[in-house]
């Protein structure tokens, strides 16, 4: 009876061109259902893009998608269980948020009032003001409140709190983990805060110049690098035969980001009297995000390499 | 793995509404704001009467007679326009959000088609109404003439509210044809429509010179009068409509 099982998004192959950009190069993807993804990536790197495809806001080049076991686009089967909040959601002029909160439940049969009054307050949002005058943050709570209180079976987040400052972002975490407590569904984050959403993703997928350089869950990913810390020399022998993703020094000590160690070579690495510290997701993804492509997909496939 | 002990999923439990719910959804969307859908055109038309009565007034105070040609009046064409706007901009402003509500484009259009039928059905009845009270008393005693003019508002009631409705109906489909075209292409859509819309007017008007056939237009519309020329222009109105559901049916919904 659960459908953990069957992943409620499938894309495979899909390419998205704008004229001679390519947004999305050969995209093969699978959301498991019932998890916090994170989508993750610089700017311009194609989350928006392969949201908007997947959602059937845009328009897929080649390639086939998946919602639910359906193609998305114009299905109002697939399309009434998905929630897309977006950073550049544009509402109707003389609208205010009243009028969006009102609309709101007529299009997702799961929309909770009480929570969404609850939200409003603990966003402090005036809802009376005009959405054209409020500020950016205030703005994206509109969204957040929307892509919360619809409990739709599944929400996409694109960037969602622009401008809000950290103590709302809390509240958007706390409360989109309590709910999701309640209500399990499929949820996908993109933001550039990985540090802050790092705890709260169950599953991550990075993509950099419209490819996914990493698919994996949260833990394997984090520890797919460890950084070894310690005098220049002991460093450099110790990672001579790794994989190196990143390295920096001061004076004599140097900290080296190698792809994951077993047992073995941590004991080994801390006889040598070197230190290992882990790294944080962000780290991870600013060093893989770093290089260039091709070395990208190689320490990619060797991240991925090493769980197979 | 933690599914057996959570609650059931949601993508279990949520029903899809019906496509009559849905459309009804989208019809609903566009008078969520009352002041844009309900409220101004009211006060547009009720400004228009405003100042129409007032030049009547003028006139009849200083002529001292009733007044003469009012029939002629050309007023309430600037509902017309007025509507087909007001179609452009509903589109413009609301599609990107219904289409973040997750809402399909076909039921967009179609519940944007009923919005705007009910909205030039109720106009259409007080244009109506209007006219019959201007009839009634005899253009408030001064033979004035708004909404019973010679094009929408004479003959009986069937042909009054046909040529209303059906004119805005025209205005409707022109407005949303354009509508579809700017969120489709933007600007460029626009223009595109605009200047495929003149070419037709040129070689209409080129066919017409060359062939000498200008007398024979005026007879036409002469003859057909009000009534058919609105039984005719249904033609136009049902090819824009389907031509701005197909245009509308691959617009993306980008920032």
């Amino acid at each position: 009876m659960t459908d953990t099982a069957t992943p409620v998004v499938e894309v495979d192959g899909l390419t998205k061109r704008f004229g001679d950009v390519v947004a999305l190069d050969d995209v093969t993807l699978s959301v498991r259902s019932g998890a916090i993804t994170g989508l993750l990536g610089r700017n311009g790197a194609g989350k928006t893009t392969l949201m908007q495809t997947i959602t059937g806001q845009d328009f897929a080049s080649s390639g086939t998608i998946r919602v639910f076991g359906e193609h998305p686009v114009e299905n109002a089967k697939v399309l009434s269980r998905i929630s897309f909040i977006k950073e550049s959601q544009k509402y109707p002029d003389e609208f205010k948020p009243k009028h969006v909160f009102a609309c709101a439940p007529w299009f997702y049969e799961n929309w909770d009032a009480d929570f969404a009054a609850q939200l409003i307050d603990d966003f402090q949002l005036p809802v009376n003001r005009r959405i054209k005058k409020m500020s950016r943050g205030q703005l994206s709570a509109v969204g957040v409140i929307v892509g919360l209180a619809a409990r739709a079976p599944l929400t996409f987040f694109d960037e969602p709190y622009l401008g809000l400052d950290a103590v709302a972002r809390q509240i958007f975490y706390d409360r989109l983990i309590a709910d999701y407590g309640e209500h399990p569904r499929t949820i996908i984050l993109s933001t550039h805060l990985i540090d802050e959403v790092a705890n709260i993703l169950e599953h991550v997928v990075v993509i950099d110049k419209g490819r996914i350089i990493m698919d994996e869950s949260a833990e394997s990913a984090r520890d797919s690098a460890t950084t070894v810390v310690g005098p220049r020399g002991a460093v450099d022998a110790f990672v001579a035969t790794r994989k190196v993703l990143h390295r920096e020094g001061v004076g004599g000590l140097a900290s080296v980001t190698v792809e994951r160690l077993d047992a073995d070579e941590r004991r080994d690495a801390l006889a040598a009297g070197l230190e290992l510290a882990p790294v944080s997701l962000q780290q991870l993804i600013v060093r893989t995000t770093n290089s260039t492509v091709t070395e990208f997909a190689e320490s990619a496939s060797a991240v991925n390499g090493v769980r197979s | 793995m933690t599914a057996i002990s959570s609650p059931a999923s949601l993508a279990d439990t949520v029903a899809v509404p019906s496509a009559g719910q849905r459309v009804w959804s989208v019809t609903r969307l566009h008078f969520a704001n009352r002041f844009t859908m309900i409220a101004l055109p009211w006060m547009i038309f009720g400004f228009i009467y405003l100042v129409n009565i007032v030049i009547w007034i003028s006139i009849f105070a200083a002529m001292g007679k009733p007044l003469e040609g009012t029939q002629w009046s050309g007023s309430t064409f600037y509902f017309y326009v007025y509507f087909g706007v007001a179609a452009v901009q509903a589109m413009n402003l609301t599609f990107r959000f219904a289409m973040g509500l997750s809402a399909t484009r076909r039921d967009y259009f179609l519940g944007t088609v009923l919005a705007f039928a009910i909205l030039g059905a109720l106009i259409t009845i007080v244009c109506t109404l209007l006219s019959y009270v201007e009839e009634w008393t005899h253009g408030f005693g001064m033979n004035g003439h708004m909404f019973s003019n010679v094009y929408f508002g004479s003959g009986p009631l069937w042909q009054r509210l046909f040529t209303c409705f059906g004119a805005f109906l025209f205005c409707f489909a022109l407005g949303s044809l354009a509508g579809s075209a700017f969120v489709r292409w933007q600007a460029n859509g626009l223009y595109l429509l605009g200047a495929f819309v003149a070419v037709l007017g040129v070689a209409f008007i080129a066919t017409a010179t060359l062939t000498g056939s200008w007398p024979a237009v005026g007879q036409w519309f002469l003859q057909t009068r009000t009534v058919g020329v609105v039984a005719w222009s249904l033609i136009p109105t049902a090819i824009a409509g389907v031509a701005g559901y197909f245009v509308l049916r691959k617009a993306p919904s980008r920032a």
